[in-house]
């Protein structure tokens, strides 16, 4: 009898056996839940997702607008945290998507033969090896001294191609800004404009070229220090700042539409 | 187009020579290897750290030259690392001492603290993986619009939050009586009139029309016939160009300062080994 | 001569790659220091940092984010440095902890370990490791509330945060005297959503953010929703520059033992932006004369081409 209050209210459970039946009850309650409404029709299943979906959002949006006392509390505020950390573990479970993704693909490779199976194989091997000796050392912490050496070998093995892989993109952007940089249209030249007057400004050599200018005439604004940050505090920060309302208002718009479930089509019409 | 050069990028073929094959997969074996064996001798780890770091960095730059087995074989290694890496810390920082340890007594668990309800989290986790089940594909729809309408949820908050400031400062007085600290000596141009000063904002009044004409360009509600909204639209247009104008150069900037990074480790790395070799001949 | 000019623009990409590599390898070879113009948004930062009162005694901390990877090490990797430099000479207390970028945990230790060692900081005392934590709304609404029982254990020694002497008093986000998000994403974007409204008075942001993110960032610098910016390398160097005019300072009191040394990270060495700076110029320049070359050739063969139609017709 204790132990189904403590269930019900949600208490701790400091005995094994009180433990395990707790899990075991958890997880019967759920396989059956779901089971019952698998059994339900598929008009069923949408609403009470869509009905799921909108008291979720209708949580969050309370705890906004409901007013709060003097301590910013109201009857929401003091279960959002523990209920967003809820939710992040849940979450967090979706890394498993994508190493089964990963998974299946290369593995079916491996086991196919498939050519460049044996990048699929280096695949695995990092990835395990990684897992390995980061669980066995506790990310280099603890362990011997071999493992620690071989954790620390594959992390910057890893920081080394992360950031080689990313710098590659210089070499693109300058091939771009040869082959695809045409200046064909008014907005392509106001573009170039900009784009020089930043590029310039930002470094000493366009410093030096209009040096000329002394710093504190009327004329110092046409330096090309001032003139580039001018360009982006005035006339890209507004133009930033606009984009920036554009996009906001179509966010908020498109999380009403969510919220609603009135965004139709890929999601919430899909069958099964 | 006679300006556009051919790909000189070969097709990508995975199929590789069994010698091509053995070779790549024994550096990979005597990485791990070679990495075991250098515990604890710190001048050793040491080198080995900057040797990983320049082969990295060259074996990735192959590509530039064209598509090749050592630069696919390094990018499936990273995947791997990657993988595994946010695997290893996702469940050390975050799971472990957040999820798992508080839910499981302190009998079984040092620290333990028997929150057995943690254990619906991971029931519902499962719920994302019924997609690899077209039957039961539904319940990972039921999971996904649950974070959906949560997250729909806080979107007005985070959107006061984030753009209620903006909108309040793109509305600055471009005249006002008083003077405002700290804005360059363009901004500010004091104008007397009678007996009273005026400060005169042209910068503020620019941003405003910026902002006016960029909004308008974006604003679909109207068609863009009349000129009282094309004119505006298409001075927004212009003007958006120049935005994107700087975007493009602080891009260069960004991209070259990698780039700038990663050739000047290859180049400390090569000239501290080449200072080493001649100091010891 | 349209022959020419046509080959000319269909040159094949791997010439630009050769030249690209070639200016930047020759620069960083005879590289030197480069002696920016420091601009507002930097001096901004650099001023606010320097008037917070998070000394020994004073009662609160700065929080930097290192919330970058390897990936933009080096221009997040120097702001880092120059900040963490900067905290280190004017004694300002100061914690790091990545938000949703393990790595970032992981560079942002490796710096501040060894910077403490130049500079004689004590670790407990004058910064400490709040360590990775995941960038999601639970963190955002539990961290300005109560920083220690978020927190919970440091990332160097693993011991609970209240048993450090740097976390005395220090309990919620008003004990913050300002946070710098270093960051190649855009996380500050959660902490101007999800933190910042909620506190009073606002809590001070900085935000040291890559090239790419700079254009964005100005209409919440003019905002104040930001104090300061760090806009790509150019805001490393502009710090470093005057992060430099401290050390002097502190170095001709005899107030530190020795320079600022370059540091090293996972076999990289991460040499100063204002030298990095130097090569940052000539690539610009090369940028410049690549769209120029591609432009004048455009033009030529449109004018060849179109005299050419003459021609025949």
């Amino acid at each position: 009898m204790d132990y189904l209050h403590k269930l019900l209210s949600f208490s701790s459970l400091y005995s094994v056996p009180a433990f395990l039946g707790a899990l075991a009850l958890s997880a019967a309650l759920f396989v059956l839940g779901f089971g019952l409404l698998h059994r339900m029709s598929s008009t069923v299943k949408k609403w009470v997702t869509i009905a799921c979906t909108f008291i979720a959002g209708l949580y969050f949006l309370l705890g906004f607008i409901v007013p709060t006392n003097d301590k910013g509390e109201n009857f929401i505020t003091p279960t959002v945290e523990p209920v967003s950390y809820f939710i992040m573990y849940v979450f967090a479970w979706t890394l498993g998507l994508g190493i089964i993704s990963l998974t299946i693909v290369h593995g079916r490779r491996l086991l196919t033969r498939h050519a460049g199976w044996h990048h699929s194989l280096a695949f695995f091997i990092a990835m395990l090896s990684f897992i390995l000796f980061g669980f066995w050392s506790q990310i280099g912490a603890s362990g011997p001294a071999g493992v620690k050496s071989a954790y620390s070998a594959l992390f910057t093995l890893l920081i080394n191609l992360d950031a080689a892989m990313f710098s590659l993109l210089a070499f693109y952007i300058a091939s771009a800004a040869y082959r695809a940089f045409r200046v064909r249209t008014v907005e392509a030249g106001l573009l170039m404009v900009a784009a020089l007057l930043v590029m310039l400004g930002l470094v000493n050599v366009g410093v030096w070229l209009t040096s000329w200018i002394p710093e504190s005439s009327t004329w110092a604004f046409f330096r090309l220090e001032n003139l580039s940050v001018w360009m982006m505090s005035i006339i890209n920060m507004s133009g930033q700042r606009a984009v920036t309302i554009g996009v906001a208002v179509g966010a908020l718009a498109m999380a009403m539409r969510l919220w609603l479930s009135l965004e139709r089509g890929a999601f919430f019409s899909q069958e099964g | 187009m006679a300006n556009v050069a051919p790909d000189t990028t070969v097709a990508r073929n995975d199929r590789e020579s069994p010698v091509v094959v053995t070779v790549l997969l024994g550096c990979l074996a005597a990485f791990i290897i070679l990495s075991l064996l250098f515990a604890g001798k710190a001048a050793a780890q040491d080198h080995w750290t900057r040797v990983l770091s320049v082969v990295a960095t060259l074996g990735i730059f192959t590509i530039l030259y064209r598509e090749n087995p050592l630069f696919r074989f390094l990018e499936h290694i990273f995947i791997g690392l990657a993988t595994g890496f946010g695997v290893v810390y996702l469940w050390l920082k975050v799971m472990e001492p957040r999820w798992y340890i508080p839910m499981m007594p302190a009998s079984l668990v040092e620290g333990g603290e028997g929150k057995w309800w943690l254990f619906f989290a991971l029931l519902f986790g499962l719920l994302f993986f019924s997609v690899y089940f077209p039957k039961l594909s539904w319940m990972n729809r039921f999971a996904i619009g649950i974070i959906m309408g949560w997250a729909a949820g806080y979107a007005l908050r985070a959107f006061v939050g984030l753009i209620g400031p903006q909108i309040t400062a793109a509305f600055k007085a471009p005249i006002t009586k008083y003077y405002v600290e700290g804005l360059p000596a363009l901004n500010s141009i004091p104008m007397t009139i009678g007996e009273t000063t005026w400060w005169w904002h042209p910068y503020w009044l620019i941003s405003l029309i910026v902002l006016m004409c960029v909004l308008a360009y974006f604003f679909f509600s109207v068609e863009h016939r009349a000129g009282w909204i094309r004119k505006p639209a298409v001075a927004g247009r212009y003007l958006l160009m120049l935005s994107l104008g700087t975007i493009f150069g602080t891009t260069v900037m960004a991209r070259l300062s990698l780039l700038i990074a990663r050739f000047d480790i290859v180049i400390d790395n090569i000239r501290d080994w080449g200072v080493m070799i001649l100091g010891k001949m | 001569m349209q022959a020419f000019v046509e080959k000319l623009q269909a040159l094949d990409r791997r010439w630009i790659y050769l030249l690209l590599s070639l200016v930047l390898i020759v620069s960083l070879i005879v590289g030197k220091q480069v002696d920016p113009v420091v601009i507002p948004p930097v001096e901004q930062l650099y001023k606010i940092v320097d008037d917070t009162p998070t000394g020994p005694g004073e009662g609160k901390i700065i929080v930097l984010c290192t919330t970058f990877s390897a990936s933009t090490l080096g221009e997040n990797g120097n702001h880092a440095i120059a900040l963490m430099r900067h905290c280190f000479l004017k004694k300002k207390r100061f914690a790091i902890t990545a938000v949703g970028e393990a790595q970032g945990a992981l560079l942002g230790r490796a710096i501040a370990t060894q910077l403490a060692e130049q500079y004689g900081a004590e670790y407990g005392v004058d910064w400490i490791d709040f360590d990775f934590q995941l960038n999601t709304l639970a963190f955002y609404t539990s961290f300005p509330k109560d920083i220690p029982g978020t927190v919970r254990v440091d990332g160097v020694q693993g011991k609970p945060l209240t048993s450090y002497p740097i976390m005395q008093g220090i309990d919620t986000i008003n004990d913050v005297a300002l946070l710098i998000d270093i960051t190649a994403s855009n996380s500050v974007f959660s902490w101007l959503q999800y933190v910042q409204p909620n506190t009073k008075p606002r809590l001070k942001i900085g935000y040291a953010c890559t090239g790419v993110m700079v254009a964005e960032a100005y209409p919440f610098l003019d905002s104040g929703q930001l104090v300061g910016m760090l806009p790509g390398l150019k805001g490393a160097s502009d710090y470093e520059k005057l992060v430099d005019v401290i050390e002097e300072q502190e170095l001709a009191a005899g107030n530190i033992p020795q320079r600022y040394e370059p540091i090293r990270v996972g076999g990289m060495q991460l040499n100063t932006a204002r030298q990095l700076m130097f090569t940052q110029d000539k690539a610009h320049i090369l940028i410049i004369a690549f769209i120029a070359l591609g432009n004048i050739g455009l033009f030529i063969a449109l004018r060849l081409r179109r005299r050419a139609g003459k021609e025949r017709s």
